[in-house]
């Protein structure tokens, strides 16, 4: 993934949150980005992820054969607010994925059983998502972006509403099971960026 | 596009409580307008029989100079010249010399030559057997009934020429529809003498009643004098117009009204559910897979909503009243169009752009 010069203001009178960034993560790194509230983690994520419009800068990722391809198609999200259908269940929350790319919903389920095993939710699948704690919830979100089969994850302040044991568990989902993608989260917790290969600070709109 | 369908319904069926609300709301918006619009026809059905039944819609064209034509008015229902919606015409001319019952003499009787148009007017099937009209009040005095024959004799002093010498096979039929001035004898097909005839009564459709009206004093023109038209009632019992209130009915619209009071509800939910449609897209749902699982959400409320509402309204109306046959295309014409209304509401309100995915997702 290769981001040059991205400048970024929300609003054409707003103070510019994103200074001209400039990044490069290799296949399969896991990088956070940390840095206080404010400071531009998630606007970084959001344009890197297709979620604001790129209007100063560019966004690039290259797969394995040297071809860009745009990135909104590449990444699949962890936001930061909880962002699951609350009204289905846990299966219907990790298929959702399968149904946005048009995929048999049976193939999707195995899939989907084999991810939630794999967070440690084997068995939870027919749960209501609303019965479920905040850090189960989490873990859901996590299985959904893992069975997606996207190369590239964004996670957005994953553990940011979570205590320090359901962080674990979250983080275990998150950063060990996704080896072999490419990971970028957005946090300010120690412990999630300690887990990472890569640590970035942004600080005035700038990565340092 | 079909996964997107499931993925609508499957939304919908887990909606639980929005669902059920929604269904109910749907088949209420349609159900009760539905039914209080079929009940509202209902009642003017029922009116305009009374009407039609006290002959409200019997116009008589008299000329008192010339007559009116005798043969142009046994026409009318035939033809154009009046505009559509003439049901019968007849013309009718008294005969200057009363007659009386051969077999009960002493009541001298008013006679009548009428066209044969008088037979659909009576709303009596036409016969070669049916040679004179008896009114019901003075067969039951004589005893007669349909079939017997009479003989007309002239009354006193009178030379009766004009009278058939031969018995005549007698129908009994009310002939009140005409006007309480012609309750005498009517003889059908008889000669008008110079084929202007004293009257031409018109039986009209309702609705056509005023331009029919109208359009009368040109389709019986006279070599001289004016041709009125007169009501057959007089007294204002009837005071609904009918040419206007089927259409003028209150809750005719009501089906605009409730599908879009649907179609507003349902996007309003939609847009409190932003969130969810971000996500979709987040996950790589492109726009019109997204609108197939709106629209298939929506259309497994609405048509459930829908066939509950054709339930219910059909249950109201026929309970309070009106016949099954005459309530069922109101009912459901008032759902389906109301679902129409609402479906295209709620597809323009998927065509709105988002400000931002991240937005979306953050409900902002």
């Amino acid at each position: 993934m290769i981001v040059r010069g991205l400048r970024h203001r929300h609003g054409h009178r707003a103070p510019e949150v994103l200074r001209g960034v400039d990044l490069e993560v290799g296949p399969g790194e896991a990088v956070a980005v940390v840095g206080p509230s404010g400071s531009g983690k998630t606007t970084l994520l959001a344009l890197i992820g297709g979620l604001l419009p790129v209007r100063s800068g560019t966004v690039e990722l290259v797969d394995e054969r040297g071809l860009s391809c745009p990135p909104f198609d590449q990444a699949a999200w962890v936001l930061q607010t909880v962002n699951v259908l609350a009204d289905r269940t846990v299966l219907d929350n990790v298929c959702v994925g399968a149904f946005a790319s048009g995929r048999d919903r049976s193939a999707a389920v195995a899939e989907a059983l084999r991810w939630l095993d794999t967070v440690g939710l084997a068995g939870r699948g027919d749960d209501p998502v609303r019965a479920l704690s905040g850090g189960e919830v989490q873990r859901v979100v996590i299985a959904r972006a893992l069975a997606t089969g996207r190369p590239l994850l964004l996670a957005d302040e994953p553990t940011g509403q979570l205590d320090a044991q359901t962080t674990e568990s979250v983080l275990a989902a998150l950063v060990d099971r996704s080896r072999g993608r490419t990971l970028l989260v957005a946090t300010h917790d120690a412990e999630v960026a300690r887990r990472c290969d890569r640590v970035l600070t942004i600080h005035n709109g700038q990565l340092c | 596009m079909p996964v997107a369908a499931g993925e609508g319904v499957r939304s919908a069926l887990a909606g639980r409580w929005v669902s059920a609300v929604m269904v109910l709301l749907v088949c209420w918006a349609g159900a009760a307008p539905g039914a209080a619009d079929a009940l509202a026809v209902t009642d003017l059905v029922a009116q305009e029989a009374e009407f039609v039944a006290a002959g409200g819609n019997v116009l008589i064209a008299v000329n008192k100079e010339a007559g009116v034509p005798a043969v142009a008015c046994d026409r009318l229902s035939a033809g154009s010249s009046a505009g559509s919606g003439v049901l019968a015409s007849a013309a009718l001319t008294r005969l200057e010399e009363p007659a009386m019952i051969a077999t009960a003499p002493g009541g001298d009787l008013a006679v009548y030559a009428v066209t044969s148009g008088v037979w659909r007017l009576l709303g009596v099937a036409s016969s070669p057997w049916r040679e004179l009209i008896l009114p019901a009040s003075i067969a039951d005095r004589l005893g007669v009934v349909s079939g017997d024959r009479l003989r007309l004799a002239a009354s006193p002093g009178t030379g009766g020429a004009l009278l058939p010498p031969r018995p005549l096979r007698v129908t009994v039929a009310d002939a009140e529809i005409l006007g309480e001035e012609y309750a005498g004898i009517l003889l059908p097909v008889a000669p008008i003498a110079g084929a202007a005839a004293d009257a031409c009564v018109v039986a009209a459709d309702p609705a056509n009643l005023a331009g029919i009206r109208d359009a009368l004093p040109a389709a019986l023109p006279s070599r001289a004098g004016r041709t009125v038209v007169l009501d057959r009632l007089i007294a204002g019992r009837f005071t609904a117009d009918y040419s206007t209130a089927y259409r003028g009915r209150p809750l005719a619209w009501a089906w605009l009204a409730a599908g879009s009071l649907l179609g507003m509800v349902w996007s309003l939910l939609l847009w409190l559910r932003r969130g969810a449609d971000a996500l979709y897209a987040t996950l790589g749902a492109r726009a019109l897979s997204r609108l197939a699982l709106r629209l298939a959400e929506w259309s497994a409320l609405a048509v459930l909503g829908g066939l509950w509402g054709v339930a219910l309204g059909m249950a109201l109306a026929v309970g309070f009243g009106a016949s099954f046959g005459l309530a069922l295309p109101y009912v459901a014409r008032h759902v389906g169009a109301m679902l129409l209304v609402s479906t295209a509401l709620v597809l323009l309100g998927q065509l709105r752009r988002p400000r931002s995915l991240l937005a979306e997702l953050k409900d902002r």
